[in-house]
């Protein structure tokens, strides 16, 4: 094999990457608020801590963006009520009932 | 997001080119940034890939050593010497390729792998280093020569345990300045290098073994990329150096192409980017395909770029350069740790270049010097395991 054979190859792997990056990356998180998203789809939500249920070994509290729902983010934190945060996160539904499973919390 | 993506390449080129500068290093600004998931993951998957593949620029036409490629300075500066730098560029190359290919086709398997098993593995690692030092110390050639050597480990072992955050100026010191400065001489003046390459197909078996390594790498804390390709030479004594440099491009490769794995089924890792990509990664499935595409990507562009600096590099040190780069080359290698570990690495670069010179004078197995990576990781399974 030469050097231009070896390129070639590194020319398909390009390709084949390309592709599968193509149809990857366009489910990415997208700006949104907790009326306008629907379920099982995924968005950031920038909004406040109405009430922290519970902090550990789980985080347990209520968002609110000019809506409410219950937030669910699986790691324990040090949120208290009133912290301005943006999530990661996904609507889902949990026992009949819709809430955010949160992916990433950071606070603002 | 081909934004990321074309600036991550960029940036593990730049990291790649530049000894002293690792793409862990340009991780840590991630930290700092507001890049979260996928923007974050093709940023970084795409400047480390990269970067394992041009890395073997510096270290084989200036014999500068990065982090990741020392092992290869000595086999990959020999060809060099012999007019053979852009081949031995080619094979790391394919090495990098092998490791993609077949990496993306037993990721499954692997993933199975590494969730079941991998608590058990680590029990065995400081029994198998301690194996390794002493199939070093065994494979010399007479008594004297072995007595050499024990004294060599003996030394660089303390080096490592006295200057843990000063791998940088030990791996220079033992594989970098000293190789360049005892070939000066042996550099013929008027060699010309050879811009054509071919590669043997069967080579591809090195590849493979190489990915092996590349896991072993991404599974276990402590042992990188070179300590795994020196424990492989260690075992197959006869390796050809045409055949290294594969097995050390796919292990190269493959250590990152296997860590982001690792990184999302256990949540740990042993890579420092991965270790700042955990703390802006969300973790779903979409991130992981998303990684892997990225890699498959960014190793096809690093690839071709790697040949094509490569190529220019070829045309460059055809003209008679080479005794002023190599002389250029440690300049810069002494920069380098001064800018990154300051006076205390001047110092520790000085103690590490006189055993590797030492080594060399003395024709005993450069591999000894590995113990300074062997001896503190055998002591770091030691006291976390038992």
């Amino acid at each position: 094999m030469n050097e231009k054979q070896l390129s070639q190859i590194c020319l398909l792997i390009l390709i084949f990457g390309g592709i599968l990056f193509f149809f990857t990356y366009q489910n990415d998180f997208k700006e949104t608020s907790i009326d306008s998203v629907k379920i099982d789809e995924k968005g950031i939500f920038f909004g406040k801590i109405d009430y922290v249920i519970k902090q550990t070994p789980s985080t347990l509290f209520v968002f609110n963006d000019g809506n409410t729902i219950l937030a669910y983010y699986p790691k324990a934190t040090t949120l208290t009520k009133n912290d301005f945060v943006t999530l990661y996160a996904q609507k889902q539904i949990y026992n009949g009932e819709e809430e955010l499973y949160v992916y990433k919390v950071i606070k603002e | 997001m081909i934004i990321f993506l074309l600036l991550g390449i960029l940036t593990g080129t730049i990291t790649g080119l530049i000894p002293g500068i690792h793409s862990n290093n340009v991780s840590l600004l991630l930290l700092a940034s507001p890049l979260f998931g996928f923007e974050a993951v093709v940023f970084t998957l795409s400047m480390c890939i990269t970067q394992s593949f041009v890395d073997f620029i510096p270290a084989i036409f200036i014999g500068a050593p990065s982090t990741d490629t020392f092992e290869g300075v000595l086999p990959g500066h020999k060809l060099f010497i012999q007019g053979r730098g852009f081949e031995a560029i080619c094979l790391t190359v394919f090495g990098g390729i092998i490791a993609l290919i077949f990496g993306s086709i037993i990721l499954s398997p692997f993933l199975i792998f590494i969730n079941e098993s991998w608590m058990g593995i680590r029990f065995f690692i400081p029994i198998i280093l301690l194996f390794i030092l002493g199939v070093i110390i065994l494979n010399e050639e007479n008594k004297q020569k072995k007595i050499i050597i024990v004294f060599v480990i003996f030394l660089a072992a303390s080096h490592g345990l006295m200057f843990t955050d000063q791998i940088f100026p030990l791996i220079v010191g033992y594989f970098g300045i000293p190789t360049i400065i005892y070939s000066l001489d042996k550099i013929p003046l008027l060699k010309k290098q050879n811009e054509k390459t071919k590669i043997e197909i069967k080579t591809f078996f090195e590849g493979i073994i190489g990915i092996v390594g590349g896991i072993i790498v991404s599974v276990l804390p402590g042992i990188g990329s070179n300590l795994a390709a020196g424990t492989i030479r260690i075992f197959r004594d006869k390796i050809k150096t045409e055949n290294y440099l594969v097995l050390l491009g796919s292990i190269n490769t493959s250590a990152f192409f296997f860590s982001f794995s690792v990184l999302f089924i256990l949540e740990k890792t042993r890579n420092g980017a991965m270790v700042v990509l955990r703390e802006q990664i969300f973790f779903t499935p979409e991130e992981y395909i998303l990684g892997i595409a990225t890699m498959l990507l960014a190793g096809g562009f690093g690839g071709i770029i790697t040949i094509f600096l490569a190529k220019k590099a070829t045309y460059f040190f055809s003209q008679n350069r080479t005794k002023l780069f190599s002389i250029l080359s440690i300049i810069v290698m002494i920069g380098s740790v001064f800018l990154f570990n300051g006076l205390v690495g001047l110092i520790v670069l000085f103690f590490s270049s006189t055993l590797g010179f030492f080594v060399i004078l003395k024709k005993v197995n450069r591999s000894s010097c590995l113990a300074s990576l062997i001896v503190p990781t055998m002591f770091f399974y030691i006291f976390i395991l038992y």
